[in-house]
């Protein structure tokens, strides 16, 4: 059997409003327990939901973003089902009509060059549950996440692999951090992504039956869940076996998906309207005002990055994922026009240690002015690349900038060519095997010559004024 | 004892002052504490007193917050009031005490009404003869064989038996003007919309409207005023501000200038002794020079049918949050949450609402959705036109509240027999419109009260209720 994975995915997305969906409780899911909780929330009797408008904007404006057709008319409905952690024993969420549907986001694919557009099917609103904590023989609710208000992204199955997936979150999250909708953290929870997952032949129509797999906190379980699961299901079909269309539960200990239940006809969550609210009514000129203060989106800045800046697509993309790493990008660009280089080091050397001290970029002394710094001294020849990145780390750690560190340590480059040549002479007259080599074309030698200067110079030499000077002293081109 | 009884009358001898709240709601208080007919779930008499004395002093000071100041009233324990047991007279909510204060319950606290107690009703507003409680059923004042129906009987009775001036209930499927129609009382079920259902503890949310009982329309108009303001919590109520309808009656110029629809086989299929009190009445507005012209309404006999899907469908969902988990009875003699659930909900619920569960979770499952529950919302549709097309012509449409007077305790309907009671009620909740219903005559078989009902288009309430201040006059 040649097999190949359909998959596509659903994502919860917490929307940061300052209230909840149907009530004017401040949403504070991490503040003391059960503190932020009001009537409504709790489900007394006789309460009543009313629509948060500014949940209603973050619909409309993560739609609008991902070029989604709005309803001018959609409605509620409500989902029935028992669970603790659900007071009213219903989820208010979109059904039939929801505020959003087909859109389409482009994202890369597994190469890291081409792209491809992931279709959207729809983006409804909804509300999250509370949050119920098991200990032994009883469990405690906490009512403080009850009616936060959610979209629910729903995806066709366009992804051919994990990479397709992780991708699409990430660029789910920039999106949503770039809209101001939603803190959009898959580790808080702010994100939370279901995948659904298939194998069919290939080259067939035939979908064969997927699974879903919950509890996917990280980029790294999604990537896990997806890979043991397409295995499972290629062992279990090869076996002549059947796959069941089961709820499954990733588990970050095992790296194994774990049924949780077997779908049957026994889950109806007897939908009907929300008798509770009127159908909600999106007019004409509320999209032109939300269109009017949307935001540079990603994939506008990548392109405009690529142009204006002359940097790589994949730069930019990496880039562009982060809205402050963006921001960043750009003004160091203000100080100084070696953008390529700036992104470089941007790249390499500063999401290093910003991932390494698992920060965010907008909490760190290293500023635009320390970077563009660092990128000058390195230009002009007065330090090495070398240097600069052994500086870097003092300079990310203490704030200082780059140029006072070498002035202070006398770090600048040897650039003074009798010095230099003097150096250059003596290795030239005591290494004639190396000599030989380097002239009979070996140039791997240059470097030899160049490390023992850099050696005894301890790293100030300038590297390409060492190399010409070899050049000179032995008469090669 | 004072001959005082109706909202209008105490108003008037209160600004006279020939009589103080505190005296008037002593009076009542007494009937309540001896509650012989078993209408009150909770009489709340230090609470009125305290209220009495608050209104006597701005009386004193001719302060007037509303007419209603210092009127005793009682509201029905579907009401939330903050702080004070509402139980829906069900055993799930025995010992619910509200942490908020629903809109009723606020209006009327704002008003400087005097707030006697609690009044008994079927279990959830289930129920058309009050005889589904988990508090005991509460007696007909006018004869002790027979019910006062349902399902807000107690606000009924409060009413006749004069321990509250007024009260108010609610109407889902004509849980006001049945009872009011079997007490000989004026009940009156607004608009949908016009009234916030926020702290009204939910049956059917798309049909649910709190409704008043008292002893003419002009009390109604009084109540009415305090009940419709704007309230931000319920979506469903159309902003469109309180209701001026008092100073309307007080006014307006009279006119009987109207032209009233009716459908004679609607009249014909009711009890004889209902039936010629119904034509009786018709005879008698005639002469007052309002015109009757015969209509057809061809779906209205669909009504019970599309009711009992759509008003259960919305129960079934309505009624999860009671699972014994958060508040109210629970059983935690189980050994697992499945087991709680099954424990609290099958001893806290009684049979009527069980049942209204069972046949709404069945109406809404996958399979059965489409035929049941999207039909019915079909047909409901059909019956609100078959309304608008009397309308079109006709300022009201005129029906029996019931086929019948006041049910006997010994009836024993089977539960369908006791649905088909609501035929003429319930198209008014399913077209969402305004309804008064008012008494006129005695059976001559049992020489129980009976009365007819006036149906009014979407918003016009305070037209119709106008409309019936001088219909009532005219018929006394």
């Amino acid at each position: 059997m040649n097999l190949e994975p359909v998959i596509g995915i659903e994502i919860h997305v917490q929307l940061d409003t300052k209230t909840k969906a149907w009530c004017d409780c401040e949403l504070k899911v991490n503040g003391f327990e059960n503190n932020y909780v009001c009537e409504v929330c709790s489900a007394q009797p006789g309460t009543l939901p009313v629509v948060n408008k500014k949940a209603v904007e973050y619909a409309l404006r993560l739609g609008l973003a991902t070029n989604c057709s709005i309803n001018e008319v959609s409605f509620y409905d409500r989902k029935n089902y028992f669970y603790p952690d659900l007071p009213k024993g219903y989820q208010i969420t979109q059904y039939k009509t929801p505020i959003c549907e087909n859109g389409e986001i482009e994202i890369l694919k597994e190469d890291g060059e081409s792209t491809k557009k992931i279709r959207l099917e729809r983006i409804q609103l909804e509300e999250d549950t509370g949050k119920s904590t098991h200990y032994g023989d009883y469990s405690l609710i906490n009512l403080n996440r009850a009616g936060t208000p959610l979209v629910e992204i729903v995806t066709r199955p366009d992804f051919v692999n994990a990479k397709e997936v992780t991708n699409f979150l990430k660029k789910v999250q920039a999106i949503l951090v770039y809209l101001g909708v939603s803190k959009a953290n898959l580790q808080d929870g702010n994100m939370r992504c279901d995948v659904n997952l298939s194998l069919k032949e290939v080259g067939s129509e035939v979908f064969g039956t997927r699974t879903e797999v919950k509890n996917l906190n990280s980029y790294r379980s999604v990537e896990r869940a997806i890979a043991y699961e397409m295995i499972r299901q290629k062992e279990t079909l090869e076996k002549g076996e059947k796959v069941l269309q089961q709820t499954l539960l990733f588990d970050v200990e095992s790296g194994k998906n774990k049924v949780l239940r077997t779908k049957s006809d026994a889950d109806d969550y007897r939908y009907f309207p929300e008798p509770d609210l009127l159908p909600l009514i999106v007019e004409e000129n509320q999209i032109e005002t939300i269109k009017k203060s949307m935001p540079e989106l990603p994939d506008a800045k990548k392109n405009r990055f690529v142009s204006e800046y002359s940097i790589p697509m994949y730069d930019a993309e990496v880039l562009c994922s982060d809205k402050e790493l963006a921001n960043y990008f750009e003004q160091c660009c203000k100080l100084d026009k070696n953008y390529k280089k700036i992104s470089n080091w941007i790249l390499s050397e500063l999401l290093k240690y910003v991932n390494e001290s698992k920060t965010e970029i907008s909490k760190i002394k290293l500023s635009p002015k320390h970077l563009v710094d660092i990128v000058n001294l390195v230009d002009s020849g007065k330090i090495s690349g070398k240097i600069a990145k052994e500086i870097f780390v003092e300079v990310y750690d203490s704030g200082k900038l780059a140029s006072e560190i070498v002035k202070e340590k006398g770090l600048e480059q040897n650039s003074n060519s009798d010095e230099l040549e003097t150096l250059v002479q003596e290795l030239i007259n005591s290494n004639p095997k190396e000599v030989e080599e380097l002239k009979n074309g070996r140039d791997r030698m240059m470097g030899f010559f160049v490390g023992q200067v850099m050696k005894k110079t301890g790293g100030k030499a300038n590297p390409k004024m060492t190399t010409d000077l070899v050049k000179k002293l032995l008469g090669l081109k | 004892m004072s001959e005082l009884k109706s909202v209008y009358e105490i108003h008037k001898s209160l600004k006279e002052k020939k009589i103080s709240s505190k005296e008037i709601t002593k009076e009542h208080l007494k009937v309540a504490l001896e509650n012989k007919n078993n209408s009150f779930v909770s009489v709340l008499e230090e609470l009125a007193l305290n209220l009495a004395d608050k209104a006597d002093e701005k009386i004193s000071k001719n302060d007037w917050t509303s007419p209603l100041q210092g009127i005793p009233y009682s509201l029905k324990d579907l009401f939330i009031t903050k702080d004070i047991r509402t139980t829906a007279g069900s055993k799930i909510l025995y010992n619910y005490v509200p942490p908020y204060d629903g809109a009723t319950s606020k209006n009327l606290s704002n008003s400087g009404a005097v707030l006697i107690g609690k009044v008994g009703c079927d279990e959830f507003g289930m129920g058309s003869s009050n005889e589904n409680t988990a508090f005991g059923e509460v007696a007909h004042p006018l004869h002790k064989d027979f019910l006062p129906g349902g399902s807000s009987g107690g606000s009924a009775v409060s009413v006749l038996e004069n321990s509250s001036a007024f009260s108010v209930g609610t109407d889902t499927g004509g849980s006001v003007r049945l009872p009011a129609n079997f007490c000989g009382l004026v009940g009156y079920k607004p608009t949908y919309g016009r009234v916030s259902r926020y702290g009204q503890i939910a049956y059917g949310s798309s049909l649910d409207q709190a409704a008043p009982f008292a002893h003419s329309p002009i009390d109604i108009a009084m109540i009415m005023d305090e009940l419709t303001y704007n309230d931000p919590k319920d979506s469903t109520q159309a902003p469109i501000g309180a209701m001026n309808s008092y100073n309307k009656i007080q006014n307006d110029k009279s006119s009987m200038d109207l032209v009233i629809g009716f459908d004679p086989e609607m009249i014909d299929a009711c009890r004889e002794d209902v039936k010629s009190n119904l034509k009786e009445s018709i005879e008698l507005l005639k002469k007052n020079g309002v015109k009757f012209k015969e209509v057809n309404l061809p779906h209205l006999k669909y009504s019970i049918a599309v009711y009992y899907v759509i008003a259960t469908s919305e129960a079934s969902s309505n009624l999860a949050r009671f699972d014994g988990i958060h508040y109210g009875f629970s059983n935690r003699q189980t050994k697992d949450l499945e087991e709680t659930y099954k424990a609290s909900r099958s001893e806290g619920f009684g049979d009527e609402v069980k049942r209204r569960i069972l046949l709404g979770t069945f109406c809404l499952s996958s399979g059965y959705a489409d035929e049941y529950y999207k039909n019915a919302c079909k047909v409901r549709r059909l019956i609100y036109n078959d309304f608008q097309n009397v309308y079109k012509e006709c300022d009201y449409f005129f029906s029996p509240v019931c086929a019948t007077t006041a049910f006997k305790k010994d009836d024993n309907f089977d539960p369908l027999q006791m649905y088909m009671n609501d035929l003429y009620t319930i198209p008014v909740n399913l077209a969402g419109l305004p309804s008064m219903a008012l008494p006129f005559g005695k059976s001559s078989m049992n020489n129980l009260p009976t009365g007819f009902q006036l149906i009014g288009n979407s918003f016009s309430d305070e037209k119709l209720i106008f409309d019936s201040h001088h219909i009532f006059g005219a018929l006394k």
